[in-house]
């Protein structure tokens, strides 16, 4: 039977992102509720797919952590609703990914050494996860993902929840501006009127400006820059 | 099919050769960028002018001001003299000025956009000018500061002759604007209440994950090329102490930024209010240059293509770059074109 090397370079590859993870990790200066969907998080589900970060085993603990305060306990159960929906993704992705790599390999016998094989892996990781990150699904997810963090920081008594403004308030305060409207603009005709009723002065102004023209000087040297193009913008 | 014993001496030799490029780069020490010398003209609230120093006088040489981004440092444009879009500049007979923006402190989260534009952007201009006996000046904005610079363009159209925009999202929601769907739905008011400045490394987190495979493990794999190379170890390591050293951003700025820009597309829509004025892109009548990048996945080509139907000028020129946002900074490539296209169009201009 012919020998398939991609076995022996996806378990390579495995080890080797999970010591990329370790290094990345130890480098980090985030604090632990402000990371964002980042490369981290990619390697931890890639290395670890059925780790305990995912599962809702782990969900349930945190949420009966705070079953005493129901703001801390939804927040921590939003945010780590988020994260799964990521993971998700992240997940499929990787999986995917490998396979296409793997079937390159197969068909093509393109990698014939490993360097090939992961650079085969890092595109069709990236083509999927381009065409993934514009769904309007994907982008949603991201955006549950930064405002679930943000509210577990307040649930947990990290920075101000902004003020909700009574819209009665809001209201009145229109109301009141439109009055100081309306009596600075009765003020501002009086002003006029008693201004008109004044005698006229002569007074002497200078010459008025001219209106220059601008002259519009062609590049020439530019034309021969081959990819600088020069155009008029659309009126 | 290679044989299993082949396949496991690959295995080995490439374990090898990723080893020793690790071990190198732990021994490379200091990873600062070597910055070219310069001079503090000017310190405000909130930023820094700089001018870059030549052994020949400045009198004779147009001025470009740099606005950089707020969201990274502005020295991956003088990463080492090899890596030096200033350095470059410089070479090509422009007086260089850079805005360096300082970190926000606590106190500053209600700093708005109209402070970094009117304000602090207005003081710079002035201050170059002033030094120059001048009145208008080359204005170069970079990515997020090619916006506050179109916009301090429109609001200030008289004090700028000549200006450069750089990989600058214009258009904020092209179909193919990963980062702008991805922000869509945030709510900007809880995050800013939350944090108050926003953290730089939240902010980081999400651009690396735009390019999870590439930025997150291929980058460190492409190591195995590097062995034995200090000085691209040496600039590997600092392009990653600079990436990784994002500021913080003050609270109200960056929620009018997403929120107006990335949320509601106001600037295309002439609906940008900054210090009570709308940013009225038609008021640009000078010459434009439009740098973009095709391959660039944080700023589209699409979202700085825009800018062509919307500026009111005659005089507007496109360059573009095969490559991506980081690339058109450092790249070999780059330092060959980018200076010398854009000191050649403003030289034509001066």
């Amino acid at each position: 039977m012919p020998h398939d090397p991609t076995d022996q370079y996806q378990d390579f590859l495995f080890e080797l992102r999970k010591t990329l993870q370790k290094m990345n990790d130890a480098g980090s200066d985030m604090p632990a509720f402000s990371q964002l969907p980042g490369w981290r998080e990619w390697l931890k589900a890639d290395n670890d797919p059925s780790g305990d970060i995912t599962s809702i085993e782990k969900l349930e603990t945190l949420k009966d952590q705070f079953l005493d305060d129901p703001a801390k306990s939804e927040a921590a159960s939003r945010y780590w609703h988020a994260f799964q929906a990521l993971q998700a993704h992240w997940i499929d992705i990787s999986s995917k990914s490998w396979d296409t790599a793997r079937m390159k390999s197969i068909e093509t016998s393109s990698a014939t050494n490993i360097r090939q094989f992961y650079d085969d892996w890092i595109e069709a990781g990236e083509a999927l996860f381009r065409e993934r990150a514009v769904t309007t699904q994907y982008a949603r997810q991201v955006g549950e993902w930064i405002n679930a963090q943000v509210d577990l920081n307040l649930a947990f008594g990290i920075g101000e929840a902004p003020v909700c403004v009574d819209p009665r308030d809001l209201k009145a305060a229109l109301t009141e501006a439109e009055a100081r409207e309306a009596q600075l603009r009765s003020e501002l005709e009086a002003l006029k009127s008693r201004q008109k009723t004044k005698p006229a002065r002569a007074t002497s102004r200078g010459k008025a400006p001219s209106k220059t023209s601008q002259s519009i000087r062609t590049d020439a040297s530019s034309q021969r820059e081959t990819t600088l193009k020069k155009s008029r913008p659309k009126s | 099919m290679t044989s299993a014993r082949k396949t496991a001496e690959d295995i080995e030799a490439f374990t090898e050769k990723l080893s020793r490029s690790l071990s190198q780069i732990r021994q490379i020490g200091d990873s600062a960028p070597s910055r070219s010398p310069h001079e503090i003209v000017l310190t405000g609230d909130g930023f820094r002018l700089l001018r870059y120093s030549t052994d020949q006088p400045h009198d004779k040489k147009p001025a470009v001001l740099i606005v950089y981004a707020l969201v990274n440092r502005p020295w991956v444009l003088d990463l080492e003299p090899k890596r030096s879009m200033i350095a470059r500049l410089l070479e090509r007979g422009m007086d260089v000025f850079l805005i360096e923006w300082l970190d926000p402190k606590a106190q500053d989260r209600n700093r708005s956009l109209s402070a970094y534009i009117t304000v602090m952007i207005d003081q710079c201009v002035d201050a170059v000018n002033t030094a120059r006996r001048t009145s208008r000046l080359n204005l170069l904005g970079v990515c997020q500061g090619g916006t506050l610079g179109l916009c301090y363009a429109a609001l200030f159209p008289k004090k700028i002759k000549n200006l450069i925009t750089m990989v600058t999202p214009v258009d904020f929601q092209t179909e193919d604007n990963v980062l702008s769907q991805w922000v869509r739905e945030v709510d900007l008011d809880r995050l800013v209440g939350c944090y108050g400045n926003v953290p730089g490394a939240l902010l980081n987190t999400l651009f690396v994950s735009l390019q999870p495979f590439r930025l997150g493990s291929k980058k460190y794999i492409d190591l195995i090329d590097l062995a034995d190379n200090p000085a691209r170890l040496k600039t590997f390591a600092r392009m990653e102490q600079w990436i990784a050293d994002s500021p913080d951003q003050a609270g109200t700025a960056f929620n009018e930024f997403v929120g107006n820009l990335y949320q509601r597309n106001a600037l295309i829509k002439d609906k940008f209010v900054v210090d009570n004025q709308i940013v009225n892109l038609s008021n640009i009548r000078c010459p434009v240059l439009n740098i973009y990048a095709l391959a660039d996945h944080i700023v589209p080509a699409s979202a700085s293509k825009a800018l062509a139907n919307y500026v009111g000028c005659d005089d507007y020129s496109e360059l573009t770059f095969d490559g991506g946002h980081i690339g058109i900074y450092v790249s070999r490539q780059a330092q060959q074109r980018i200076p010398a296209s854009i000191a050649r169009w403003i030289l034509a201009r001066s």
